[in-house]
């Protein structure tokens, strides 16, 4: 919202030393975020008007002159094409420094003296359309003459616009709390307090009838939609445009003048935050308002031009057959004021916050008036709003009268939902605090923001709480805390450190092992950490033939892409991969995070209910693939194996019949702790890298980080280091293909108590070994923690290991 | 005999200072010290001389034979220090030239990072650090926390709801966790959780409708505004590794009562004013206040015994701060030229 510094000075005197800037840090820091100020002569800087003393023809060019303009201080040289310039007129110059727009096209630029044909020129002078002012009737090559602005040579152009005001924008998010300051009154309520000076709202006279000549009637059918409807006819009505100083004004805070009963609806508004409407009155049937729900499929044209089939239920303000306004939104264009409307009829109303946001929602129709009644406006306002604009309406327009009493029906209700008058302890305030605050400061505080003490104790005050601040915004002891506080000024709270137990917090096995996951991959194995969504698309979970059913789905989805949350992180991981393999010769990823497992239960959805959340696990899930390297699952495995290891659980990984149709059949193992599975490692089944475009082969592993939280073991174990050496040998055999590596490994460790490490490091298949069968070599080693072993007591070790695996393992040495 | 022990100790120390390397040290230690050497053909001479000119004659040898093993000892140190000045030229690399093929190293995504340091302060302050249900209850992300159906916050929070389930959502902020973790540890508590929070709002360079936050929360008897800016400034001084400044004005969280926005002085500009911090010397750093009663009251608690500070902000907004990312949807989007980059 803006708000104009002039229109504030008129309820609030601001001394003169107080500047915009000060302004704006001030409300910052004590009511609500000032976005940015702006000048409104900004774009005049630099420029001043000039007076021309000579005109001289240029040497070097036929059209242009050379003038000689008293600046005020100085008399400068300009260059000046213009063709109607003449001696003793008045212009706009524009200094080096300032920014114009060339030829009044493109975009500003900065003037700097230069030279113009061999000729110094110190400025420019301008045309209107050079500095924005152009209306449409100039002459080509035309400078803007001034000479009706009877001010001296050298007075900024911005003054003699009379464009002295400046503009303050509010966030609206910051004062969706704030009804109050939805208009001028509350905002120089605000700096009042701040500044320590008092307000000077104009008294408004009671609404006199000077002739009952029109029957005003109201009937509110839908209370839900509005418990207060205020209402006026006038008459004797000329429409025309507002004096000077009205548009003026409005335009000030971006509302485009109308006529002068719409913008004296519209000031109202923006004085005091009360949403009004001007009806022509030969458009209500018998002068008879009724408020109440639409029905089905009805139609109206609204203001702004456009055709509505209205939602039904919606709040309507209609006579006998038609709808004349939607309640707190926007007018009808039938009904609305124009230049010949002699009688009309004004309504202020209160419209239920709730009911007015979502027929504005369900319109798509979010207006000046709408936002305002979200706010739950102050339900003793319409009556004064109504008020206010007769005053105005009678004193623009010489004539107008007052044709009806005002109407106000469910005026009885307003009290009802203000809040009560609150206790405020002075012994809760300083606990709240932090400090301690002398009694009568809390006491000028709240009273220079509009608050009444009731009565004053020795322990603290019983306070009224303002109309306008009462309807939701003030409701508890906490919150006269809050303004006390942010008025007394929260720089003025000296900082406190608790006093609070020394005891270590608990521990979260579950975000210390998502710790360690990361460091062991990113660490131990290079793998790079990424983030996918949680939410995935249709076009993937088809993709990957998943069954969207099976998936939570998104009730509103921002789009196509987002539609389902996620059961597994691979699909949307696998999206990512694909892209990436195009340019990338190897990618080793990894990610952390939830996947929603409706079927599961999850937390509870409330504190005994019973009922429960989908399940949101935390799973890491680890994605390898690199050019040339055919069987990926191996590295996929080792990554697995090693996080597991890092975490210190105890799992077995072995072939499963629990196949997700991505799992690639003869290579994929799932991982267990006892019985239960706990994540898999695979590789993507083939079939599903035509359809994600990879080119390459994928090996993955997913691992539930939750469900092995409970199984993690805290250290590593230690074994103590052997006195004796150990002795080295390497062994090479051929098995058949089908033996596993982890069975070979077995037999070798079973055969001989003495081997006390077995390491792979090559498997071969192809020239000199048989076919379906594969070449293993291992490096092993020998040791007893208790003496030194000989070479003959390796050998016969060695002999056993090797008798055992060509028993076991079929297997046959190779010397 | 005296003579000819002089001349040989003359001789040596010739010959030793005569070698010009190793190769030449080494055949004069042969030359003297060898078993056919020198000195042993003057020991044998020792033999013949009477018992009392033997025990004259065999300490002025020994002398002479220590004198020479000196002798050849320096001047062997010397010769091998030589050689090892002169590698400096003979072995001389490269040193500019990295490891071929070049090894990789791991990443860890930019948010752990961020998020990995202020768990760590977090933690050192004596909180707990948990996280939640990202799809969660409109009760524990609304309701509980005083922002009833009705109520105008609703309107600045683009809530994805679920669908069959009109009271289930993805939790719009981390503050879905306070009445439930009030619930479930009581009060005192000291607890931090940050976490994955969605918005339903249109992407842009600065608007995610997936991204991070950090809260903490604190609950127990007479806590102040004074205390919750104590805190604050604790945890800052604990990520930041120096005293930061910051200020409180009015924020508005139906949560909290009083509300605050804190900013902190600008670390670009150190609060002179730059374009970063729109020439104010502040950036807005998160939004905190006392826990509102309603919210104490949901959780069970006594709002005249108990009192609360709460504060959240944007964990995703303090990772492109601190490195300088200016894009927000890098975060997510896979990039490995990015995430290389950590």
């Amino acid at each position: 919202m803006h708000i104009s510094l002039a229109w504030l000075r008129e309820y609030v005197d601001i001394p003169k030393e107080v500047t915009p800037e000060q302004i704006q840090r001030d409300l910052t820091l004590h009511s609500f975020e000032i976005e940015r100020i702006t000048r409104q002569g900004e774009m005049f800087d630099r420029m001043v008007v000039g007076i021309i003393r000579e005109v001289k023809p240029h040497a070097n060019a036929d059209k242009l002159r050379v003038c000689s303009v008293d600046a005020g201080e100085n008399t400068l040289q300009i260059v000046c094409g213009g063709s109607n310039l003449a001696v003793g007129q008045r212009v706009a110059l524009a200094l080096s420094g300032s920014r114009v727009k060339w030829h009044g096209e493109g975009e500003l630029i900065t003037l700097t003296d230069t030279e113009i044909r061999g000729v110094k020129s110190e400025g420019m002078i301008c045309a209107a359309s050079e500095i924005g002012r152009a209306t449409g009737q100039e002459a080509e090559k035309e400078i803007m003459d001034l000479s009706s602005l009877k001010v001296p040579a050298g007075t900024p152009l911005a003054e003699a616009f009379g464009m002295n005001d400046t503009f303050i924008e509010v966030d609206n998010k910051a004062i969706t709390n704030r009804p109050d300051c939805w208009g001028h009154i509350g905002v120089a309520r605000e700096l009042g307090a701040i500044l320590g000076r008092k307000m000077h709202v104009p008294e408004t006279p009671e609404v006199e009838v000077n002739k009952k000549e029109i029957a005003l009637h109201a009937k509110i059918e839908a209370s839900d939609v509005c418990r207060r409807w205020v209402g006026v006819a006038m008459n004797n009505i000329k429409v025309g445009p507002s004096p000077e100083w009205m548009a003026r004004r409005l335009e000030s805070v971006g509302v485009r003048p109308i006529n002068v009963i719409v913008d004296c609806t519209n000031y109202v508004m923006y004085e005091m935050g009360q949403p009004m409407h001007a009806f022509d009155a030969r458009a209500i049937q018998d002068s008879r308002i009724i408020v109440r729900k639409s029905r089905v499929d009805e139609k109206c044209v609204t203001l702004d031009g456009v055709e509505r089939t209205l939602p039904a239920g919606i709040g309507v303000i209609a006579d006998k057959n038609h709808v004349l306004a939607l309640a707190g939104i926007m007018g009808c264009k039938d009904s609305m004021v124009v230049e010949d409307t002699t009688q009309i009829i004004i309504e202020a109303a209160w419209f239920d916050p709730l009911v007015t946001r979502k027929a504005a929602t369900a319109l798509d129709l979010r207006t000046d008036a709408s936002a305002r009644f979200e706010k739950t406006l102050d339900p003793t306002m319409p009556s004064r709003a109504i008020a206010r604009v007769v005053q105005l309406i009678l004193e623009l327009v010489p004539g107008s009268t007052v044709a009806s009493p005002v109407v106000d029906e469910g005026s009885s209700w307003k009290k009802s939902m203000l809040t009560k008058p609150l206790e405020l302890h002075m012994g809760f305030l300083r606990e709240r605090m932090g400090v301690e605050i002398p009694m009568a400061r809390v006491g000028s505080i709240l009273q220079s923001l509009g608050f009444v003490l009731k009565k004053t104790k020795k322990t603290g005050f019983v306070v009224v709480v303002p109309s306008w601040r009462a309807t939701k915004d003030i409701s508890i002891e906490e919150d006269l805390i809050e303004e006390v506080a942010r008025m007394y000024g929260y720089d003025q709270i000296p900082e406190q450190y608790p006093r609070m137990s020394i005891a270590p917090a608990p521990r979260n096995g579950e975000r210390e092992a998502m710790m360690r996951v990361r460091e062991a991959l990113a660490l131990g194995r290079a793998f790079t950490e990424t983030q996918t969504y949680s939410f995935t698309s249709l076009e993937t979970l088809q993709k990957m033939d998943l069954d969207p059913s099976a998936h939570v789905a998104v009730a509103n989805p921002l789009s196509r892409e987002q539609t389902h949350l996620r059961r597994s992180l691979l699909p949307n991981m696998l999206v990512q991969v694909s892209q990436e393999l195009r340019s990338s010769e190897r990618v080793m990823r990894f990610e952390i995070g939830k996947n929603f497992r409706a079927e599961l239960q999850g937390e509870q959805t409330r504190l005994h209910s019973g009922e429960y959340l989908p399940q949101q696990h935390v799973f890491v899930t680890g994605v390898v693939a690199m050019r040339g390297d055919s069987v990926p699952f191996t590295a996929a495995r080792d990554a697995a194996v090693h996080v597991l290891q890092t975490l210190g659980v105890d799992v077995t990984l072995r072939g499963t019949e629990q196949l997700t149709n991505w799992m690639h059949p003869g290579r994929s193992v799932s991982i267990r702790v006892g019985d239960v599975v706990v994540g898999e490692v695979s590789e993507l089944h083939p079939r599903y890298m035509d359809r994600l475009g990879l080119r390459d082969r994928v090996g993955f592993f997913e691992i539930d980080i939750t469900a092995l939280v409970p199984h993690i073991t805290a250290q590593s174990k230690y074994h103590p280091l052997s006195l004796y050496p150990s002795v080295k040998r390497d062994l090479a055999m051929v098995v058949p293909e089908h033996v596993h590596y982890e069975h070979v490994t077995r037999v070798m460790r079973e055969a001989d108590p003495l081997l006390t490490h077995v390491e792979g490091f090559d498997v071969y298949r192809g020239e000199h070994v048989q076919t379906h069968h594969k070449s293993l070599a291992f490096h092993l080693e020998f040791m007893d923690v208790t003496r030194t072993l000989t070479s003959a007591e390796v050998d016969a070790a060695l002999a056993r290991i090797t008798e055992a695996l060509a028993r076991e393992c079929d297997a046959a040495i190779r010397a | 005999m005296q003579q000819d022990s002089e001349q040989l100790q003359k001789d040596a120390h010739r010959d030793i200072t005569n070698a010009a390397n190793l190769d030449a040290i080494a055949a004069v230690r042969l030359a003297y010290l060898g078993r056919k050497g020198k000195l042993a053909a003057a020991q044998q001479d020792l033999a013949s001389l009477s018992p009392e000119e033997r025990k004259a004659a065999g300490i002025a040898f020994n002398e002479v034979k220590s004198g020479i093993e000196r002798a050849l000892e320096h001047r062997e140190r010397e010769l091998q220090d030589a050689q090892w000045d002169s590698i400096k030229e003979s072995e001389r690399i490269d040193t500019t030239q990295p490891f071929f093929p070049a090894r990789e190293a791991g990443h860890l995504h930019p948010n752990t990072l961020v998020q990995r340091d202020l768990e760590e302060v977090a933690a050192s302050m004596g909180f707990m650090v948990v996280d939640g249900p990202e799809l969660d209850t409109d009760y524990y992300t609304f309701e509980s926390l005083n922002i009833p159906k009705t109520h105008p916050a609703r309107d600045a929070q683009d809530t994805f709801y679920i669908e069959g389930h009109p009271d289930w959502c993805m939790r719009s902020h981390v503050s879905n966790m306070q009445v439930r973790l009030l619930q479930q540890y009581g009060a005192p508590l000291r607890v931090a959780y940050p976490g994955r929070v969605f918005r339903n709002e249109a992407t842009d360079a600065s608007h995610e409708h997936t991204f991070y936050q950090f809260e903490a929360l604190v609950v127990d008897k007479g806590l102040t505004i004074g205390h919750l800016v104590g805190v604050i400034k604790s945890l800052l001084r604990g990520l930041f590794h120096k005293d930061i400044e910051v200020r409180l004005r009015p924020g508005y969280f139906p949560f909290v009562e009083p509300g605050f926005e804190m900013d902190m002085s600008c670390l670009l500009c150190m609060g002179r004013g730059c374009a970063v911090c729109k020439r104010s010397g502040w950036v807005e750093l998160l939004g905190c206040g006392l826990v509102h009663p309603r919210v104490l009251k949901e959780a069970g608690l006594d709002p005249r015994q108990w009192s609360g500070i709460a504060f959240g902000m944007g964990l995703t907004r303090l990772v492109m701060m601190r490195y300088g990312i200016e894009d927000i949807r890098l975060l997510m989007s896979g990039e490995e030229r990015f995430l290389k980059q950590f």
